[in-house]
């Protein structure tokens, strides 16, 4: 058995070589259908984060002090419970929560979402919460 | 025989996926360079919206102005932002609080520049 050479045939070669330019051609075209789908997606994902911005800062949700001064992401339990976004987009839907309880305001499809720490005014104490929004 | 037709399978399906690949990177690049002004425009419109979106948001009155180039075509129309480049025309929604007012309003282009402007419960472009 000494001196034994394994030789591969020249067919096998071919099908090895071959594999390794369809492996190869397959990778190129992946590459450029992923960055095709990137370009579409980043509409959906930029609406989210517009409808976030809208929310943490929205009159309708958020906690006024006395003096008339309102906090950005301090959302204030008694607005919660009146159930009135104020938003001019109906496509979103938005679950706040304290950990103890929750509030859904709108409706979605639930395709994407988006979480985020808030803070929660309720009965003269700051809670810590969270705010998810789909789209 | 039986590794030949074997190769001659494969190398067929290289060659089909050197065809795909051709036409998937034709329609790339043919994107980027016919429709080179359509992508400006939907990434022009959707950074404006965006923009309007957070100062919609905010408390403050502000004025904000945006170096904006020789493309400054720009419109708030029905709660949209309108940006035109070349024949391209795209519109994006501006989500904000629907107490704010926005108004429809044209881009003036004073020194190749838009100004959005927000004071009390109305927002609009210059």
């Amino acid at each position: 058995m000494k001196g034994q050479v394994w030789i591969i045939s020249e067919n096998m070669i071919d099908i090895l070589k071959n594999i390794i330019v369809i492996a190869v051609l397959l990778g190129l075209f992946l590459l450029f259908a992923i960055y095709n789908i990137k370009i579409n997606e980043t509409t959906e994902e930029r609406k989210i984060f517009d409808a976030v911005n809208s929310i943490i800062g929205n009159k309708c949700l958020i906690y006024e002090d006395e003096s008339g001064n309102f906090y950005r992401s301090i959302f204030d339990e008694e607005k919660l419970n009146q159930d009135n976004v104020c938003l001019n987009s109906n496509e979103f839907e938005i679950e706040v929560s304290d950990f103890e309880n929750t509030w859904r305001l709108g409706s979605s499809q639930h395709k994407k979402s988006f979480t985020l720490p808030i803070t929660i005014y309720s009965k003269e104490k700051f809670k810590f919460g969270k705010m998810v929004i789909s789209y | 025989m039986k590794g030949s037709l074997l190769v001659t399978f494969l190398q067929f399906f290289a060659d089909l996926v050197i065809v795909l690949l051709i036409i998937y990177s034709s329609y790339i690049i043919g994107l980027s360079i016919f429709r080179r002004n359509w992508v400006n425009t939907k990434l022009f419109s959707e950074t404006v919206a965006s923009i309007i979106s957070s100062i919609s948001s905010s408390n403050f009155d502000i004025s904000s102005r945006i170096f904006v180039g020789k493309s400054c075509d720009v419109k708030i129309l029905n709660d949209k932002v309108i940006v035109k480049i070349g024949n391209d025309v795209y519109s994006h929604e501006i989500i904000a609080p629907n107490y704010i007012k926005i108004k429809d309003s044209n881009s003036t282009c004073l020194d190749n520049s838009i100004t959005i402007k927000k004071i009390g419960e109305e927002v609009w472009i210059e």
